[in-house]
């Protein structure tokens, strides 16, 4: 009878085992996730998107001696802009345009990879990209630039599913790491250059069916319909093509949309175009709006509202307050009330020529004379912005939100186009300033005025992301391949690298065996760094 | 502005104000003949001269600003995307090769596959080969061998690399006629800054010595700054270990716009003559 008993307990841990191995990576995990310091579960760290590692081994007194520890050579051809998650030691990466491959997180040496094939005729305007991956249980799920959504068994990378989002061949496709909230993978489209009608959709992680979608541009009679004439709906863009956060107490997710198509060209859009250039709350249970914001009406620069939603809960003006932080591409930092979408300020963090000032309901006030011309207008900031999706951090250490920031210009066009399906649907171009490339930097912003407390100045553009550290670093990468380590209080360097190839990528930070890493994708490979044993 | 009939009476190729009805069936069979007449020449048979109508030129400049301006700039002269005015392409300079580049876009690159009709996009293969027609050497006036001439006594030849010798300071002119136009090249000659890419600047650093270096920006980044100096060495500093460092905003060459008009005209002849020697 003894035995039987000793017999059963160990049946029950063996259950139990395998139980919690078949659920890895619970929806509790992932609401907790920052409870996991030494994990980086979503594609942002958590659900507030701060991209701020709780690790402090690496701090401002060692990161001198930071060292490589890895590289993972990866078979692409496209740009990398791929963020990992690391979970319980193995690290998640896709390579470009759509592999991906289960690393472990302390060698870098591949337990699988998953090779997709993709039909022959690919048009993404802006490479075949992506960004990276979400897990809830031991599934993996990957957007495609053939606009599917794929999940993958986490143990060896085999399909478990793989769903059609939308007809890429007019244009649609997913870049972004899908997001996994409760039970449901939610994802956004690409495709703003190609007059499609963009849309956030949420599928059930187990079977891949629609639960629900929310298209970014009205249809008449809906609200915000108001704002669009005739049926130029139906091609506006508003594409959704990065990662929204969630907050889990008011139960809203939040997602930023992007541009209005045609994008150079608004002389056929008139109206506001809700909701490009936008950031909407949705029920994540419904798909339904509960509040917008509108950053840049009416945009004519493609200033895709595709950056992260940075959620803070901080003081403000006497009241504790659920605060959204975000920079915007239109190079304006905004600072909103989460709970109801109220305007709170809005200050410049670049250079820009396009708006005298933000009203106080936060619109902008344009300036005469900035809109895109036959012949030209030249405009601050250019058209890649004063920032685009390069994953801002928040350190609640400092309190500062740190950005990536781009000093340049552009010619913006007016023309007009024929639209085709499948084809690109720009209206127009910008054009780059012959001579004068610009140059970008590093800011790091004090919130509650928007007063920029330092900048680290780089040589040219980046397109890097920025992580910010509980050992007070902030690290950063260059488009010539240097990954450097920034004292997060004064904006000092501390540390550099040079690892020869664009950095388009955010940095995570991970422990594997105890100790502290740091992972950034620079060219087409992946790269460690660790303290010296 | 948007137009989402797909039978639009296209002129192109010669082919001007087809009957609408016809339209459809024309395309299929003139795509069907042109898919054969490519598989007939092979690549070294000399591409016959296609003769473009100027309303497929036209239509094909409207759809080139629309799609293609964004990379290749608005008068096709190259940005993100490279230079299109120079008659020669990576991927094949025919018009079939251009029609297969422009149809299927060029893998691994931001070059994107497309969704045009065939006729429109022989439009834009008509606008692309108009930009670099009227840059044969033909139409130049000026003598070359007397253009070789006064590149030698201006001292180009300090700077410039011309196949039979010369500098490694400016950018190498062996194949130049090959790549850029007469008026590029005139252009150039006059106003070395009308085309300033952001490389070949004159640069002056102070080390930490005090040593005074000067020569020609080959590279730099936040970190550190490539250098040629007028020895043609190859020098490199981080840029901590400099007291100065100046980057001018100016090409290092001057310009020769007080020459004579009949000069000018000499050297761009002499320029254009200057191509590759096995030429496609």
């Amino acid at each position: 009878m003894r035995a039987l008993v000793q017999s059963l307990a160990v049946l029950a841990i063996c259950l139990a085992s395998s139980v919690f191995s078949l659920a890895q990576v619970t929806a509790e995990r992932l609401l907790n996730a920052e409870q996991e310091k030494g994990n980086w579960l979503t594609y942002s760290g958590t659900y507030r998107s701060h991209h701020y590692s709780q690790l402090e081994e690496i701090n401002r007194a060692n990161v001198r001696r930071l060292k490589l520890k890895w590289v993972y050579q990866m078979s692409a051809q496209q740009k990398v802009e791929t963020t990992p998650l690391i979970v319980d030691g193995v690290m998640y990466v896709t390579q470009p345009p759509n592999d991906v491959i289960a690393l472990d997180a302390e060698t870098g040496r591949p337990f699988w990879t998953y090779k997709r094939t993709l039909p022959e005729k690919i048009d993404i305007c802006c490479g075949q990209v992506n960004r990276g991956l979400a897990i809830l249980g031991n599934v993996l799920y990957m957007g495609t630039v053939d606009a599917h959504l794929v999940a993958l068994d986490a143990r060896t990378g085999t399909v478990i599913w793989d769903i059609e989002v939308a007809d890429h061949t007019k244009g649609y496709a997913v870049t972004l790491a899908p997001l996994a909230l409760k039970d449901k993978i939610i994802i956004g489209v690409s495709g703003g250059e190609y007059g499609i009608r963009g849309f956030v959709d949420a599928y059930d992680a187990v079977t891949g069916k629609r639960v629900w979608r929310f298209y970014t541009i009205p249809a008449p009679g809906e609200p915000g319909s108001e704002t669009w004439k005739g049926d130029t709906w139906k091609r506006g863009g508003g594409p959704a093509w990065l990662t929204g956060s969630y907050d889990p107490e008011l139960n809203l997710l939040y997602w930023g949309i992007g541009n209005a198509s045609p994008d150079w060209n608004g002389s056929v859009r008139p109206g506001d175009n809700l909701y490009t250039s936008s950031v909407v709350a949705l029920s994540p249970d419904t798909g339904k709006l509960k509040w917008y914001f509108q950053f840049t009406p009416h945009d004519v620069y493609d200033w895709d509202a595709a950056q992260i939603p940075v959620l803070v809960d901080a003081e403000y003006q006497g009241a504790q307050r659920k605060l959204m932080y975000w920079g915007n591409r239109n190079a304006f930092f905004y600072v909103l009330d989460r709970a109801t979408g109220e305007f709170l300020h809005a200050t410049q963090f670049a250079t820009q020529t396009w708006a005298e000032r933000i009203d106080e309901k936060g619109r902008p006030v344009r300036k005469p004379g900035s809109e895109p011309t036959p012949d030209g207008t030249l405009v601050y900031p250019g058209n890649q912005g004063g920032t685009n999706w390069y994953s801002p951090s928040f350190s609640p250490r400092t309190g500062l939100f740190y950005l990536s920031a781009w000093e340049y210009a552009s010619k913006y066009y007016s023309g007009d186009t024929p639209y085709v399906a499948g084809n690109r649907n720009f209206g127009s171009f910008p054009a780059d300033i012959p001579g004068d490339p610009g140059w970008s930097a590093v800011r790091a912003i004090q919130p509650k005025t928007g007063e920029i407390v330092w900048q680290y100045k780089l040589q040219t553009t980046t397109q890097a992301g920025v992580l910010s550290t509980a050992g007070d670093l902030v690290f950063g990468g260059t488009n010539e391949g240097q990954f450097f380590a920034l004292d997060a209080a004064s904006g000092a360097e501390l540390w550099h690298a040079s690892l020869g190839g664009l950095i388009a990528a955010g940095p995570v930070s991970y422990l594997s065996h105890g100790k502290q890493q740091i992972t950034i994708a620079a060219g087409s490979a992946l790269f460690t760094f660790g303290m010296d044993e | 502005m948007t137009n989402n009939s797909p039978k639009l009476p296209y002129p192109y190729i010669g082919l001007r104000n087809r009957p609408t009805g016809a339209v459809e069936v024309g395309t299929i069979v003139f795509s069907i003949l042109l898919t054969c007449a490519a598989l007939a020449a092979d690549s070294t048979t000399p591409v016959r001269q296609r003769n473009f109508s100027p309303n497929a030129v036209a239509s094909g400049a409207k759809l080139f600003r629309s799609h293609c301006a964004e990379c290749h700039g608005p008068n096709g002269r190259g940005g993100r995307g490279p230079d299109l005015t120079r008659g020669s392409f990576r991927h094949g300079s025919s018009s079939q090769a251009l029609f297969n580049t422009i149809s299927n876009g060029v893998p691994g690159t931001e070059m994107p596959v497309s969704y045009f009709p065939p006729n429109q996009i022989w439009q834009l293969v008509a606008f692309v080969k108009s930009l670099s027609r009227p840059d044969s050497s033909s139409s130049v006036p000026g003598n070359p061998e007397s253009g070789a001439r006064l590149f030698r006594q201006n001292g180009c030849a300090t700077c410039h690399f011309t196949g039979k010798g010369g500098g490694r300071l400016g950018p190498d002119l062996t194949d130049i006629g090959s790549i850029r136009s007469a008026a590029y090249l005139r252009a150039a000659i006059t106003n070395p800054n009308a085309n300033a890419k952001d490389t070949y600047r004159a640069v002056r650093v102070v080390d930490n010595t005090g040593r005074q270096i000067a020569g020609v920006r080959l590279n730099e980044d936040t970190y550190s700054i490539q250098i040629m100096d007028y020895q043609e060495n190859l020098l490199s500093f981080w840029k901590r270990d400099l007291r100065e460092l100046e980057v001018s905003k100016d090409s290092p060459m001057p310009s020769f716009s007080s020459l004579p008009h009949s000069d000018l005209d000499d050297l761009t002849a002499y320029l254009v003559s200057l191509k590759k020697k096995a030429s496609k």
